[in-house]
């Protein structure tokens, strides 16, 4: 038995203000997220002998506040376990090493945090030069106007649908089902804003066979979790939830453009991983948070957990089966695409907030057992939490 | 901005080029020196003959050091996937444009990131038949007007008929 099982707990979670155009620092967006989870938790900085944060200003392609900011903003002392990562498997690089520090004894209690600006991410590489001079392996494919975001899954969600004949309305089904989350979600950027399949097909397609509503919104904002040992969650203030077992494995490479078989994502062995480390199975989850910073990646994640069979999960959202009230509910917060860009900390803490029984108009009743899945193509972090 | 007409034929660069320029570094030299005199040429492994890309300096299959530039036969290769990019992912690299995964023939599945030109945008198919096309960018770096002694090639693919 791994011994992940169920040895870490979520102590706490929060978000700071999510929104379009917030004119605030990464700085004050990632310090609110993290007194809310603190105080979602009943802890204090005094609490914390650990943060992890991600992404990471030195190795990642995205931005936000240095671990050194964050360290000093939060008036940490005697940390005993800190990183950045920018790279890993999916954006819980961060989340996966904590979890990991605090199974094996290195730290107890450990903020992981995430925060980012909506800046325009035009192929910029912070710290890493000129982007008009790319090195490496963005040589061979940013020339070719391959440099970032839709183009590069674009390329996997074709070849999906040359092999499975997954559609537009497929894909569509994967928004829609967001929006019509986001709109029981007052914190989601397209709360207000429902969606319909034929506003979705006349949507622009901005690298095919992505239409712009089938790229996640990208949003000014921060999320914290606090993880803590699971024999001490029980004191917290909030109702424990644990992380029950955890996949990031990969499989034959970690480059995007070079994978073999772009209709199955590395979630397919991130969750081999997950699933061999519980005696749970798909039939008994109750909520999943599927990644959907594409549609595509949502219908290739169902598929790679082993929900449906591949080339099912585009009818099989189609049906209205990831809808709140039918079988499998996904993406109950409005996911990325309706909720806005959280790089999948809001999966996790979405997750949380269920287990808890917390989420209001959202609540999937009885919710005992919650995936947070985050990461497409050739990276993957599959994560299951249980209640209590 | 509304789809491309899948009429409208995709042309090579020409004229100044504004978008990214590659930099070679000591693994991928070969790759790029290459292109430069119109030859597609692959790292190969002079022990077990893998072919290795992207390039680096060891062959994955049995980590010899010792990989050397190949041309992996005509250098003719099919379409993996490809995506019809309508916005300016790149700074310069202006849409629309078809950016493609091009596994070759010969070279056990080496695969190439690339752009095919030379066919219509509505023309374009997984499993289409292509072949290299090499086009030395017009550069002026240093922005004096005169252009770049040292210049750089891209490798285009088209349709093989």
């Amino acid at each position: 038995m791994s011994a992940l099982r169920d040895a870490v707990a979520v102590a706490g979670v929060g978000y700071s203000q999510i929104g379009r155009s917030t004119g605030r620092s990464e700085g004050s967006l990632a310090v609110e997220a993290a007194k809310t989870a603190l105080g979602d938790a009943g802890l204090t900085p005094a609490d914390l002998d650990g943060i992890a944060m991600w992404p990471d200003r030195v190795s990642s392609v995205f931005e936000g506040p240095s671990i050194v900011y964050m360290y000093r903003a939060l008036g940490l002392r005697d940390v005993r376990y800190y990183q950045a990562m920018g790279a890993g498997p999916g954006q819980f690089g961060a989340v996966n090493g904590a979890i990991h520090a605090i199974a094996a004894g290195a730290a107890d209690t450990v903020i992981c945090i995430r925060a980012h600006l909506r800046q325009e991410q035009r192929f910029f590489v912070p710290g890493a030069g000129d982007a008009r001079r790319p090195t490496g392996d963005l040589a061979l494919r940013a020339p070719y106007g391959v440099p970032a975001g839709a183009p590069r899954y674009a390329l996997w969600a074709q070849r999906h649908a040359h092999e499975y004949g997954t559609t537009d309305e497929h894909r569509g089904a994967v928004v829609l089902t967001c929006r019509a989350h986001a709109q029981r979600n007052p914190r989601a950027v397209w709360h207000g804003h429902p969606l319909t399949m034929d506003e979705y097909l006349a949507s622009d397609m901005v690298a095919s066979p992505l239409r712009i509503l089938d790229c996640d919104m990208p949003v000014d904002g921060a999320v914290a979790v606090i993880l803590t040992r699971a024999d001490r969650a029980a004191d917290l203030r909030a109702r424990p939830v644990r992380i029950h077992s955890l996949g990031h494995g990969n499989g034959p490479t970690l480059d995007t453009e070079y994978w073999p078989d772009m209709t199955v994502m590395s979630a397919r062995w991130a969750a081999d991983q997950m699933w061999a480390g519980t005696d749970l199975g798909p039939g008994d989850v109750d909520v999943a948070q599927l990644y959907d910073g594409f549609s595509s990646m949502t219908l290739c994640w169902l598929e790679d957990l082993g929900f449906v069979k591949k080339g099912e999960a585009g009818p099989w959202f189609a049906e209205g089966r990831g809808r709140l009230g039918a079988e499998l509910p996904v993406c109950t917060d409005g996911g990325h695409l309706g909720g806005g860009r959280l790089h999948g900390f809001g999966k996790l803490a979405e997750a949380v907030l269920q287990l808890r029984g917390e989420c209001g108009d959202r609540q999937v009743p009885g919710a005992e057992v919650a995936l947070a899945c985050v990461g497409g193509g050739a990276i993957a972090t599959a994560m299951l939490l249980v209640a209590g | 901005m509304p789809s491309p007409d899948p009429a409208v034929r995709l042309e090579a660069p020409a004229g100044p080029w504004r978008g990214p320029v590659p930099v070679a570094d000591i693994d991928s030299a070969p790759f790029w020196a290459g292109l430069r005199r119109h030859e597609l040429l692959i790292l190969r492994c002079a022990g077990c003959r893998t072919w290795v890309h992207p390039p680096q300096a060891s062959c994955p299959r049995c980590l010899s050091l010792d990989v050397r530039a190949e041309t992996p036969g005509d250098g003719r290769g099919t379409v993996y996937s490809f995506t019809v990019a309508n916005r300016e992912f790149a700074p310069g690299v202006p849409p629309p444009y078809v950016a493609a995964l091009v596994d070759l023939d010969e070279g056990d599945g080496v695969r190439l990131v690339t752009n095919l030109v030379n066919v219509a945008v509505g023309d374009v198919r997984i499993g289409m038949p292509v072949r290299p096309v090499f086009v030395d960018l017009e550069l002026d770096l240093d922005g004096d007007g005169d252009g770049d002694d040292a210049g750089a090639t891209l490798v285009y693919f088209e349709p093989a008929g």
